[in-house]
């Protein structure tokens, strides 16, 4: 397919490992004979990713989000099935594909920790082959639109945070790539550097027009980057759609916060089958819309309630309930 | 890409080490001028000992001075063939999963650390070898200068051959996932092995053939007896020889388990 940038066809990564029961006795036998498991990891994915789309990869701790970024990205190779990417093989990584991508790790860094990051900047820029005019107009650009030029020339070890993962996204800007891998950007952050990071991006993005795949368990990031999503939980794909289908597709929900006059003596199970325990004031639930005025009625008859707050459950609600269900349903 | 860009890149690669190890001042003059430094006077004081006991100031056929020359030029070729730092950092970035961001940009992990070990490496020669060549002037000895660059040329091929054997060490890294263990147990065979421990040609003579004729022996000994006297040109023509061959026999090891291991990596850490 001519106009998309990734494709994948039955895609599954299994990873090997071993159980090691507690205790030093177990380390003892563990030298001679080790109790292997094998886990999976992402479990046949098919995806069609067209060109310029920002996706939004959301799961659990474990899902395999990270395993699907690896995998595209050629970092690791599938166990079974197949990926294009731009038309590449990703795990033959050949020089062309990688010239035409980037991944950018929130938690890890890429750059040369010892050094100021002008210096990284212009060994990329020779790794890249982009000669040095083009590079400082480049680096002068993002750094201005990121407002970090005065830390350019300091090591990159004395910055902080927000600092380094602003020259970490110059570093992986530098070479215009078609594809960007973005896991956790924003992780670790204050709220103003993440707010400055989801700005930069939506402004490059509306640049440059890259393919983005973007992990992050901040919904703040999804709900303003992304425009489609994928949700993954155990290896499999849940959800593949845009943000404003899944928004319509679930059924919104009210979070009620109660504060009780006195606290009811005994367990008292609510029409919906929630329950309220003995001796609390402060009572906080999720219900449905159509159940909203049935339970508050029937809490009234019971107590008096002092104060309430009503709010909609919002994206992030959503999609924790999403994967919930999606859970328990296995 | 052309070669002038691939010239480029490996310059560019082995100027970010020499930059790397400037930033920390103390410890490049530690590394490169104090420990050899002290090594050397150890290994003066230990043979000039050690001869002051022998009949006639002579142990296997050589004199005092070849001893104390070996010693003066013998600890700062050691310093420069010896390469346990680099394979140490490329071990950590296996098993820490640092190496992802290598694996990720257009240069292999091989030549990223190839042309950064090669510029410390010219750095830490450029700088130590100040200290013999200066002491060479009050103390001759039985050094012979004009040797000098021979004798650093064969050592520099010796350095491509260590690199290549760490590769391979490094590449188990994917398999075993900890292999500091066999980092140690390959210097402290290379610390006998090369001639840094006392002069190869003290062994057995059936045993000492089989040590020169290994490649190790062109890190320190066979460098530095040729350059104080002690071996003839042949036994450097020979060490050549040796060292191509265990960079054949390394490049195909590292080659071959390198691709198995990236088949098996799990990309830990990213």
């Amino acid at each position: 397919m001519e106009s998309a940038a990734i494709v994948t066809q039955d895609l599954s990564r299994i990873y090997r490992t071993y159980r090691k029961p507690e205790g030093l006795w177990n380390s003892v036998v563990g030298l001679f004979k080790r109790d292997h498991i094998e886990h999976m990891a992402v479990n046949n994915i098919n995806l069609c990713i067209p060109k310029g789309q920002i996706l939004g990869l959301v799961g659990a701790n474990g899902a395999g989000k990270t395993t699907l970024l690896k995998l595209l990205s050629g970092l690791i190779f599938p166990s079974s099935g197949q990926a294009r990417v731009l038309g590449f093989d990703p795990w033959q990584r050949s020089y062309a594909y990688l010239r035409k991508i980037s991944i950018l790790l929130g938690q890890k860094n890429q750059l040369w920790w010892d050094i100021p990051a002008m210096d990284s900047f212009s060994l990329l820029g020779k790794i890249y082959e982009i000669d040095d005019q083009t590079l400082r107009g480049r680096v002068s650009e993002l750094a201005e639109v990121l407002d970090c030029a005065n830390q350019l020339t300091i090591q990159l070890r004395r910055l902080s945070l927000g600092e380094r993962m602003k020259m970490e996204l110059i570093g992986a800007l530098l070479h215009r790539p078609e594809i960007i891998f973005l896991d956790e950007p924003t992780i670790g952050l204050d709220i103003l550097a993440q707010n400055a990071i989801r700005n930069f991006l939506k402004e490059y993005v509306s640049t440059y027009a890259p393919t983005i795949i973007l992990t992050s368990h901040y919904m703040d990031d999804i709900t303003h980057l992304a425009e489609h999503l994928l949700l993954i939980s155990k290896g499999e794909i849940k959800y593949d759609g845009t943000l404003d289908n899944f928004m319509k597709s679930t059924e919104k929900k009210q979070k009620v916060s109660l504060l009780l006059e006195e606290p009811f003596l005994n367990e008292i199970e609510l029409p919906n089958g929630l329950k309220i325990p003995p001796g609390v004031t402060v009572v906080a639930f999720e219900i449905f819309d159509k159940e909203l005025a049935v339970i508050l009625a029937f809490i009234s008859s019971k107590n008096k309630i002092q104060k309430i707050n009503i709010e909609e459950t919002d994206f992030e609600d959503d999609i924790r309930r999403f994967l919930e269900t999606q859970s328990r349903d296995r | 890409m052309t070669f002038v860009a691939f010239l480029k890149r490996s310059l560019a690669t082995a100027k970010i080490a020499v930059q790397r190890e400037l930033e920390y001042r103390s410890n490049f003059v530690i590394d490169t001028l104090l420990q050899p430094s002290i090594v050397m006077v150890v290994e003066v004081l230990v043979w000039a000992s050690v001869l002051s006991y022998s009949p006639k100031n002579v142990l296997g056929g050589f004199s005092q001075a070849h001893y104390i020359s070996y010693a003066l030029w013998g600890a700062f070729f050691s310093r420069i063939a010896a390469n346990w730092m680099y394979e140490i950092f490329m071990s950590r970035d296996i098993e820490t999963g640092s190496v992802n961001s290598i694996l990720l940009r257009p240069i292999s992990f091989f030549e990223y650390y190839l042309f950064q070990f090669m510029g410390y490496k010219f750095l830490c020669m450029a700088s130590s070898f100040v200290v013999p060549i200066s002491l060479f002037f009050l103390y001759p000895g039985t050094t012979q200068f004009s040797r000098l660059p021979l004798a650093i040329a064969l050592c520099i091929l010796h350095l491509c051959f260590t690199y290549f054997l760490s590769f391979s060490i490094v590449s188990l890294g994917f398999f075993l996932h900890k292999n500091r263990s066999l980092t140690t147990l390959k210097n402290i065979s290379l610390w006998i092995f090369t001639g840094e421990l006392f002069p190869l040609d003290l062994l057995p003579q059936s045993i000492k053939a089989i040590f020169i004729g290994l490649p190790f022996a062109s890190g320190v000994y066979i460098p530095v007896a040729y350059l104080t006297g002690r071996v003839d040109i042949s036994t450097v023509y020979q060490g050549f020889f040796s060292v191509s061959m265990g960079i054949l026999v390394f490049s195909f090891s590292g080659w071959w388990l390198w691709r198995k291991g990236r088949e098996i990596y799990t990309g830990i850490a990213a």
